[in-house]
């Protein structure tokens, strides 16, 4: 019996070619939109989420707590810092590729961190719940290399930052030579893998960073791990709190540096801290809390600990910044899916359109079933099978547009959310979901007109032309 | 045994504000067996008649019995239930879906009654056989000219083995020589046993019909045209 209804049913569609497809486009569409954006946006949000596990969600890092006014008395010194920068941008050699020139894209003003900041490392390395802490610090310098110049993120490791934080530090492995020694008085630089392969400088040779020489000891291996979620964390972390702006700030530039260490160049700590003045640096002191501690009392500890020492600092937690991503990220998924919903509704409305117009135009059809025997509740079911079908047919065509899309999309969202590329997820929650919502919309698009179709007059219907 | 009873029936149309009285209190009784011929001009109210005897309408006054059931309190699925299992009904205009072929129509009411789809099949292909039809068992009706399609309506409405053949006007579409095939399917109903009542204009049904039931104005005239006919 149901299948005698379906195959009428399918006869029916087919029989209307042009308007059945029409009517399937309109929920393709929607389908499609639904499950592009949320195959990306579970993708991006996998991916994110495993950048953080790889960093680990036991660490914290730590920034100097600074106010607003004493953060904008300084802007000019900062705007000063950067067009220099500009300029130096702008004399650039044609030779460079644009990749190879990192601009710095900080939005908030630098400021000087309260004496005795740097100290903190020590201060926070004695509490009991600590197991490593490490100091890192990065800035956009003019460099030159080989017969480049241009800006390159300079970072500066001290002890134990690179050993202990290889997650945060998104792979830190040696390729040639050796790592240059954090405590070591010596101008030693390690390149990246990229910076060493554009500039063609190996160990031995030579790089000048603002007109002060330093010799190549060490290049990396191309980074394994990508810990941009890291970075985008820090980012919606600086969007979302108004308190404590210049802290996120500089998570962000140290994460940002660290999310990039191929085009990056690598100092002795020690070395940094003789040439550069502190706040020409981006600075955080990075701390590993003991397993099985509790995140929230050591943060507590520590706050406590160095407002002893008069030392005010701002912690920021690797949970803390995976929380703002996927908070953001899930905002932003709400908003498309909900523009894609409405798409699937206005497709919807056309569906019931559609089957009204086949209502009217197949009533004497109904007189005739309803002559030969049929009860309403079977012509109610011939247009619901009808709409659909229609409906199934759209979220499969719409199923196989999204996943095509999604994975074209990817790339796209990945550069403009500035995060690695990673591959669409689609669970089966969201295959079967899709399908079983598209037919049931379709199959209530149709409800309104089948049951008008069931109620006919069978008398009137068969007399209808 | 009367087979198909109709009492007192009226039925007024109401469009608008206007109403329209196409039966005034029909009386009518055709025993088991019997080919009775309804005619009389249009308007006069005999396939309104029709359509409460097939179900198909419910009367505004009076009783209706078929095979001893009232047809008075029953559902609208009732009363489709009763169409699928005791009536058969044929139109002017044939009334097949076009996007079914000649089998897949005869089986339909088949279907529609909860059949199995073999036992459709079996049954529809030996009705179509009864017909003569058999060889256009896959075509459309778009395929097939009027008389081909009338009998394949016709094998539609015996499908279900129904105890009464109801048909409207089933010659009207056709040329007098595929009236006659049709025309002879009706009598060949009527040997076999079965009840048919048949509204027509056409006076070669009312030559074989059993009984001739004559209406005008929405009632029945035939007692009164005997009487003339008698008094002439």
């Amino acid at each position: 019996m149901k299948f005698n209804l379906s195959t009428l049913a399918w006869r029916n569609i087919r029989s209307r070619r042009v308007r059945s497809w029409l009517t399937v486009l309109g929920v393709l569409i929607g389908v499609t939109a639904i499950v592009a954006l949320i195959a990306i946006g579970t993708g991006v949000s996998t991916s994110l989420l495993a950048d953080f596990r790889t960093i680990g969600f036991d660490v914290l890092l730590l920034v100097p707590r600074v106010g607003f006014t004493e953060a904008n008395s300084l802007q000019s010194t900062v705007e000063s810092l950067r067009g220099g920068a500009e300029q130096a941008v702008e004399s650039l050699s044609p030779s460079i590729p644009s990749e190879f020139v990192i601009t710095d894209e900080s939005e908030g003003a630098k400021d000087t961190p309260p004496s005795g900041y740097l100290a903190a490392g020590a201060v926070v390395s004695d509490i009991p719940s600590v197991a490593a802490v490490g100091i890192i610090e990065t800035a956009v310098r003019l460099t030159q290399a080989g017969k480049h110049t241009g800006m390159l993120r300079v970072t500066a490791l001290s002890v134990g930052a690179a050993t202990e934080f290889s997650g945060l530090l998104g792979g830190f492995d040696v390729e040639q030579g050796r790592l240059a020694d954090p405590s070591g008085s010596e101008r030693e630089a390690v390149l990246g893998a990229s910076t060493a392969s554009r500039t063609g400088v190996s160990v031995g040779g030579e790089v000048t960073i603002d007109g002060m020489r330093f010799r190549v000891v060490g290049t990396l291996a191309p980074s394994s791990v990508n810990t941009s979620g890291a970075w985008l964390g820090a980012r919606e972390a600086g969007r979302s709190s108004e308190g404590s702006d210049w802290a996120r700030q500089e998570a962000l530039e140290v994460l940002r540096a660290l999310a990039n260490t191929d085009n990056g160049v690598f100092v002795p700590y020690e070395v940094s801290r003789e040439i550069w003045p502190i706040e020409q640096m981006s600075t955080v002191v990075v701390v590993r809390v003991r397993p099985g501690i509790s995140m929230s009392e050591t943060v507590a500890t520590i706050k406590q600990t160095l407002d002893g020492v008069g030392v005010e600092v701002e912690p920021v937690s690797t949970q803390e910044l995976a929380d703002n991503v996927q908070r953001a990220l899930g905002m932003v998924q709400i908003v498309l899916a909900s523009v894609a919903g409405i798409a699937l509704v206005v497709g919807s409305v056309g569906m019931m359109n559609t089957m009204y117009t086949s209502v009217l135009e197949r009533t004497r059809e109904i007189g005739i079933l309803k002559a030969v025997g049929a009860k309403d509740r079977q012509v109610l079911a011939l247009f619901l099978i009808d709409s659909g079908i229609m409906g199934l047919l759209g979220g499969l065509l719409g199923l196989a547009a999204g996943i095509g899309i999604s994975f074209a999309g990817t790339s796209i969202v990945a550069r403009m959310l500035g995060v690695a590329p990673f591959s669409p997820v689609f669970s089966p929650g969201l295959v079967l979901g899709a399908l079983a919502f598209s037919s049931t919309l379709g199959a209530l698009a149709g409800a309104w007109p089948a049951r008008h179709a069931a109620k006919l007059d069978p008398v009137r219907a068969l007399a209808s032309r | 045994m009367t087979m198909i009873s109709v009492k007192g029936v009226r039925k007024v149309y109401r469009t608008g504000t206007s109403t329209v009285e196409a039966l005034r209190g029909v009386d009518l009784s055709v025993p088991r067996g019997v080919l009775a011929v309804v005619m009389g001009p249009s308007g006069s109210g005999k396939s309104t008649l029709l359509h409460l005897i097939g179900c198909l309408d419910t009367p505004t006054a009076g009783t209706i019995e078929l095979d001893g059931q009232s047809l008075a309190q029953l559902s609208s699925n009732e009363r489709a239930l009763v169409r699928a299992k005791k009536i058969g009904l044929v139109f002017q205009s044939f009334n097949l879906l076009h996007n079914l072929s000649a089998i897949e129509n005869v089986e339909l009411p088949l279907l529609l009654a909860n059949s199995s789809k073999l036992a459709a099949r079996r049954t529809a292909r030996s009705k179509l056989e009864q017909v003569g039809m058999m060889d256009r068992a896959e075509h459309r009706p778009a395929d097939m000219s009027g008389g081909e399609q009338q009998r394949v309506a016709v094998a539609r409405a015996l499908v279900n083995d129904p105890e009464i053949v109801l048909a409207d006007e089933p010659t009207g579409n056709l040329d007098t020589e595929t009236g006659m095939q049709v025309i002879r399917l009706l009598v060949s109903l009527r040997d076999q046993g079965r009840t048919a009542l048949v509204v027509t204009h056409n006076p070669d049904i009312a030559a074989v019909g059993d009984m001739l039931v004559l209406f005008r104005d929405g009632l029945r005239v035939d007692a009164e045209e005997r009487a003339k006919e008698a008094t002439s």
